[in-house]
């Protein structure tokens, strides 16, 4: 009786004894990764930090100008080229009854460039080609000019810096 | 128990069986036990008390290998310097840096040739010398790149070591070289933001944010430049300010430097002319001229001032620049920029009124400025009646622009005179300043500095739709107390757009020469204005300044000026 009461206790003594050892390694293993982790973490962020100031080097206005010359059709904006909703000549009648649709959109009727709602006689019109979508300030839009093309018509986006 | 101690007893030879002490013993043995039973479990207890505490109540306090994942940002000993959009300007760099301990060296020949090999540009003789030495610390190189550092590391050599080290970095080089300004090899500021700053940037964790905007920098440093070229001048400078806030959004000088490499930039180019030059500004000061009758109320905008004759005062003859030689009023006068006219406007003023007057516009004391680079103005003492005429059409005194730029905005915003910044305010935030002018001079002063872009000195600087005002000057350079005939320094002080100004423009340039499509002058009328024109173009639609219709009768009110008057 005193005997398999000892070996019971034995038993349960070598059992959490074993318990706990394979819990502290267990531990000790998450511990290890948390520190790996933590230094990887903090590599990253060292790494930003460079990636940050190179980032700010590659975006040298200089720079952004030089190769907007070289890879794109933009030219500086005149402020001519700016201009109130206000300012816009109302769309005439016959340019709503003609239901011949530009072709290439090549040159907007300024009407067009406006975020006016639809109008009622819209519906009248024959399918229009998709119009480039100009987002940008709402109370300013550019008013095409002759030889104006739609794609210069995007306002420079501050990524691209001043031209 | 009490029986088995009986039979060990019991066992024990015969001789010593002694039945009353034996009973005595097993009485003094049962208390021992208890006694060693319960210092045994009190030494127990107190070991699982401890280890209660150690394991479960003090765990907190224990410093543990980290329990949390780290979300901190890097953490350097010197704050970024940020533009007013957050594009950094300044920022630290962790590099290491090469040092000896030459006691731990043991052949400082071969240690200095081998390191030789591997950096370039290491002197061999001179480092060998130092690492003989009895010193226990010399520096090598500072600030490694990580290929030279590996390759060190890879030499394996005994007592040389790394230390981490933080470098200055500025990304934009030399298009923010005088405003950001530079550190030494400690990173201690030695000029610009940098040294004005020195103590906030240092153990601070968020950057540092300047009013400085760098597009709007880029535009002037690049206009300043071109018209460098072009023009053939010695330099420039160019300041753009918010002529309410006088917060400055771009500040440039040519000749610059790369502020990654002061040391190798000659003296002159870090010389930032925007602060630290003072210059003659030439008719550019007539607006405090005019501002300065239109203010005390001795004279209107079609006040007649006589300008028929030059004028003879000891061995000055003060004529102007293109003689109209007749009776003009003080819109002519401005507009045609006549000294002589100047002249007769101070005349009424007075001598005392005038040296009061611009001492309030604060253009007799140093402009109050973070950056150190800031110098007083060249004022002439005793004030005689010829400096009042000449400082009339800005002669005879210096001034930085920085000092003319700031009064110039206090006269065209308003009245309030605020002091300069380059650290950026919040939205809507406004220094009280001080009230300088009335508003009623501040709108004719408006009015006036309009016309000469209109129809003045400065057509050249006009923009359809951006209201241009300002006044140009010329000015002769003096060398060795004479005025030198064809070294000018010829500039620009304006606003824009007019009616309600929105930024305080300036801009000189430093010896300019004529050119054929100039028709050979190099006055600020040609050299200058266009420039002022591209500038104002090139920056109004970044600020959503919306162009405004010059002829709208509204606008026509507001700065309308009857020049007819003959």
């Amino acid at each position: 009786m005193i005997r398999a009461a000892t070996i019971l206790w034995i038993a349960l003594a070598g059992a959490v004894g074993f318990g706990l050892f394979q819990l502290k390694h267990q531990v000790h293993a998450l511990d290890e990764e948390l520190l790996r982790l933590n230094r990887q973490i903090a590599a990253e962020h060292q790494t930003i930090h460079v990636l940050k100031a190179e980032w700010s080097y590659v975006n040298q206005p200089q720079r952004l100008e030089a190769m907007a010359q070289r890879h794109l059709d933009l030219t500086p904006m005149k402020p001519r080229q700016l201009m109130r909703i206000a300012e816009l000549p109302s769309r005439p009648a016959e340019d709503v009854a003609i239901a011949s649709p530009p072709t290439p959109p090549t040159a907007l009727p300024a009407g067009a460039a406006t975020s006016s709602a639809p109008r009622s006689t819209a519906n009248v019109r024959p399918p229009v080609p998709p119009r480039p979508q100009i987002a940008s300030r709402p109370s300013v839009i550019r008013a095409p000019a002759s030889g104006f093309r739609p794609a210069a018509a995007q306002p420079d986006t501050p990524a691209l810096g001043p031209r | 128990m009490a029986s088995r101690v009986g039979d060990i007893l019991a066992r024990v030879p015969a001789r010593l069986t002694l039945d009353g002490t034996a009973k005595e013993a097993i009485e003094t043995a049962r208390h021992r036990i208890v006694v060693a039973g319960a210092l045994f479990a009190l030494a127990f207890g107190v070991i699982a008390i401890r280890l209660f505490d150690v394991t479960i109540l003090k765990e907190a306090q224990e410093p543990r290998p980290q329990r949390v994942a780290e979300t901190g940002r890097v953490e350097m000993d010197r704050a970024d310097i940020v533009d007013r959009n957050g594009v950094l300007l300044a920022t630290s760099l962790a590099t290491a840096s090469l040092y000896a301990n030459p006691k731990q060296i043991f052949d400082p020949q071969e240690t200095a040739s081998k390191l030789a090999r591997t950096l370039s540009g290491l002197n061999e003789r001179e480092i060998a010398q130092r690492l003989a030495s009895e010193r226990s610390f010399i520096w090598i190189r500072r600030n490694l790149t990580p290929k030279q550092q590996d390759a060190v590391n890879r030499l394996g050599l005994p007592g040389v070591y790394f230390q981490r080290e933080e470098r200055r970095v500025y990304p934009h080089g030399s298009l923010t070289g005088h405003v950001v300004g530079f550190t030494d090899v400690d990173n201690r500021g030695l000029m610009g933001a940098e040294q004005a700053f020195d103590e906030q940037l240092k153990g601070r964790a968020e950057p540092l944010q300047l009013s400085i905007d760098i597009r709007a920098q880029h535009a002037l440093r690049e206009e300043v430049a071109a018209a460098i070229k072009e023009f053939h001048a010695i330099g420039g400078a160019a300041l753009l300010m918010d002529a309410n806030t006088a917060e400055i959004y771009a500040m440039v000088s040519l000749p610059d430097f790369d502020a990654n490499t002061p040391g190798t930039a000659p003296a002159e180019a870090r010389f930032n002319r925007t602060t630290l030059g003072t210059y003659e500004p030439g008719s550019a000061f007539k607006t405090f001229t005019a501002a300065m009758a239109l203010d005390y109320g001795t004279g209107a905008l079609n006040t007649p001032y006589d300008a028929t004759r030059p004028i003879m005062i000891s061995r000055f003859r003060i004529d102007d620049y293109k003689p109209q030689r007749r009776v003009m009023n003080m819109s002519e006068v401005f507009m045609h920029s006549s000294n002589i006219g100047s002249v007769r406007i101070a005349e009424v003023v007075g001598r005392d009124r005038q040296r009061e007057f611009l001492g309030k516009l604060g253009l007799l004391r140093t402009t109050p400025f973070e950056l150190f680079e800031n110098t007083p103005p060249q004022v002439p003492s005793p004030w005689r009646e010829v400096n009042m005429m000449t400082i009339a059409f800005g002669h005879g005194i210096s001034v930085s622009p920085l000092t003319l730029a700031t009064s110039t905005a206090a006269i065209v915003n308003g009245g309030i005179y605020r002091t300069p910044t380059i650290l950026r305010r919040a939205d809507g935030e406004r220094s009280r300043g001080e009230r300088v002018v009335s508003a009623r001079t501040s709108e004719q002063m408006r009015k006036l500095m309009r016309l000469v872009v209109e129809k003045g000195t400065a057509k050249n600087a006009n923009v359809p739709g951006y209201l241009v005002g300002g006044k140009t000057g010329t000015a002769e350079k003096i060398e060795n107390g004479r005025y030198k005939k064809d070294a000018r320094i010829s500039s620009f002080v304006g606003a824009f757009p007019m009616n309600s100004p929105k930024f305080l423009v300036y801009m000189m340039l430093d010896e300019p020469k004529g050119t054929k499509a100039t028709f050979g002058y190099a006055t600020a009328g040609w050299v200058i204005a266009p420039s002022i024109q591209r500038i104002v173009q090139r920056i109004a639609a970044l600020y959503g300044l919306e162009p405004i219709d010059d002829q709208a009768p509204a606008i026509r009110d507001q700065l309308f000026v009857n020049v007819a008057v003959r």
